[in-house]
């Protein structure tokens, strides 16, 4: 069983409302993956029902075999770090340590302990007295020592300065290579993620876009650049996923099946944060007038 | 669990242990002296031979007047308890999102919720339990000199309904903060609630419990118009001719107040047709009613905390 995250036709409803639909992925082992998507796509949807504080309205999800609602056993193998890192603010970092070793069969408080130490974090202080990036590193030490095999952080570093995100980023990977653990990690900024993450999930207005390892992904998406003209029928592209065009020219953001020889046809390569803002720029599958195919956006 | 449902709310357990003991020692040492002037004043002797102790009594009453008069205070204190020890319990963790931290450990929300639960209402009932028999010990001398402990108001701040209403009065701070999810709006619908709660079944429903005792007498000096300990819901005296009165009327149409002799003013009282309805409960319901009001309270709670349970379980993510 390689999938140590599994969504199948997952949907989770709020009255009227789709907060996720029809959302299936994998993720594999071993990857760190960016769950990325606009504010209220459904990020936080979707890591809830990972971690079974909600139960899905359609559809199943699964960790490492098991639905988190039902088989709570299934949590002790994952941490998680909810938005804005909650923490009792009234509690001393240590006595976070002691709930977090209280609460759980597996828990590594010297580990914990020693991280915190580390990173200069006074043990004796109380949560509310820390900085927001302190703050951040209590979390993830909390959630890493219970020695978890899935990891899930939803939006960590949205509300850390610049520097605070990049010494949570870079413990994080510290903690990715000390143990090998699986990692989500949401975001609303692609930029935010793009060195840590070797794996795309890309939620769109309730819907699972794009998902796949980032280098394969990329390495199949092309900007064409040429004369103005139809964008139907070019060989090698399978789909266009944006399309803009000046008075003489067209420029292509497309997804192709193999290299695209046509010399009309400029080719260059994408990076992760252009190809992820195109698919943002798209309306959305449900609101197509197509089934299946993705349509061109005239700009 | 315990751990951190004690670190949690210890502060919170502090405040409420400390707050019982000043009340505690303010109860004792006011209620020693009533109780011990009760008796050296002799109006404990005399009223229990039903004699006319007016003038002791009133002694007794100018003595302690400041004490009567602050009395209504208690009648707040279960709601205290609401606000403060009710309404944060679940509020805080859904507004700080500590709920999440905590659901996603190795303990499921239902552990969860029934060891705060556990904890909070057996403080409170403890707590409660405690203040309520201090509370009617301490009034207990004023109930005797006036015979008023059935009165509205008075019938609430002893007995078993104080710890009832400061039962309830959690429960409901629990289902509030648990379906509002935030402090102080809870702590506003814990108010609001408690208030209508107590209001309509202290003014409304309580009368109602048990069919009142219904007597109509002619207003003789004889005929028992105090009904010490029971609770006067009605009283309506008419004349002769059937048209409404008082007693006091009554009495000054037979010169009752010159002195008359009794055996005159009882014959003129018969003889102009004068006729009393009083309706009223009996002071042998008192602890019937307070057994009916708290279990009323008790079951309202009990379905509030289901309500609670139900929406931490199925509602809240």
């Amino acid at each position: 069983m390689s999938a140590i995250l599994q969504a199948t036709a997952l949907g989770k409803r709020y009255g009227d409302e789709w907060a996720l639909r029809d959302c299936s992925f994998e993720l594999p082992a071993g990857r760190v993956a960016a769950l990325v998507g606009p504010n209220g796509a459904g990020k936080t949807t979707l890591l809830h029902l990972a971690v079974g504080l909600l139960a899905p309205t359609s559809g199943h999800i699964e960790l490492f075999g098991s639905p988190p609602r039902q088989d709570r056993a299934v949590l002790e193998r994952v941490g998680f770090v909810a938005q804005d890192t909650p923490l009792y603010h009234g509690f001393k970092v240590e006595e976070m340590l002691t709930l977090g070793r209280r609460l759980n069969r597996r828990w590594d408080g010297r580990w914990a302990e020693d991280r915190l130490r580390g990173l200069g974090i006074p043990l004796g202080k109380r949560v509310g007295a820390l900085s927001g990036g302190q703050r951040a590193q209590v979390a993830l030490a909390l959630a890493l020592a219970k020695r978890p095999e899935l990891l899930l952080l939803d939006e960590p570093v949205a509300s850390l300065d610049p520097l605070a995100r990049r010494e949570f980023l870079q413990a994080l990977m510290d903690a990715v290579a000390e143990t090998g653990i699986s990692v989500v990690l949401s975001s609303h900024l692609i930029a935010d993620l793009e060195r840590v993450c070797d794996f795309l999930v890309l939620l769109i207005a309730s819907e699972v876009r794009l998902s796949g390892d980032i280098e394969e992904l990329v390495a199949a998406h092309k900007v064409l650049i040429g004369p103005r003209r139809s964008t139907i029928g070019i060989p090698g592209v399978e789909a266009v996923v944006q399309a803009s065009h000046a008075e003489r020219q067209t420029t292509l953001l497309a997804r192709t099946s193999e290299p695209v020889y046509d010399p009309a046809w400029t080719v260059q390569d994408v990076d992760l944060e252009e190809l992820v803002l195109a698919y943002m720029g798209q309306p959305a599958l449900s609101a197509r007038p197509m089934p299946a195919g993705p349509a061109e956006a005239n700009g | 669990m315990t751990w951190l449902v004690w670190r949690q709310h210890r502060q919170q357990a502090l405040f409420g242990v400390t707050s019982l003991a000043l009340l505690a020692a303010f109860f004792l040492l006011t209620g020693a002296h009533m109780h011990s002037v009760l008796d050296s004043s002799g109006l404990a002797r005399c009223l229990a031979r039903h004699g006319n102790c007016g003038d002791i009594q009133s002694g007794f009453e100018q003595r302690f007047s400041v004490w009567r008069g602050i009395q209504p205070v208690f009648l707040v204190i279960p709601l205290l308890v609401g606000l403060f020890w009710g309404a944060p319990l679940i509020a805080r963790e859904l507004e700080q999102g500590t709920h999440r931290l905590v659901w996603t450990q190795g303990v499921g929300r239902l552990r969860w919720l029934s060891a705060k639960l556990g904890f909070v209402l057996g403080a409170t009932l403890l707590l409660a339990g405690a203040y309520a028999a201090l509370a009617t010990w301490w009034l207990a001398p004023l109930m005797t000199s006036t015979g008023d402990r059935f009165q509205p108001g008075i019938f609430d701040e002893q007995g078993l309904v104080p710890g009832a209403y400061a039962f309830f009065a959690v429960a409901l701070g629990v289902a509030a903060g648990a379906i509002v999810r935030r402090t102080l709006p809870a702590m506003a619908v814990t108010l609001v609630g408690f208030l209508t709660m107590r209001v309509a079944v202290g003014g409304f429903g309580r009368s109602h419990f048990v069919a009142p005792v219904k007597v109509a007498a002619p207003p003789t000096p004889s005929t028992d118009l105090n009904h010490m300990g029971g609770w006067l819901l009605s009283r309506q005296t008419v004349d002769g001719a059937g048209h409404r009165t008082s007693i006091e009327n009554a009495y000054l149409s037979c010169n009752a107040h010159v002195h008359a002799p009794v055996q005159t003013v009882v014959r003129c009282i018969h003889r102009m047709g004068f006729v009393n309805t009083d309706v009223f409960q009996p002071a042998n319901r008192f602890w019937l009613f307070q057994g009916i009001e708290t279990a009323l309270y008790g079951g309202v709670a009990l379905a509030l905390l289901a309500l609670a349970v139900y929406w931490v379980d199925r509602r809240v993510s």
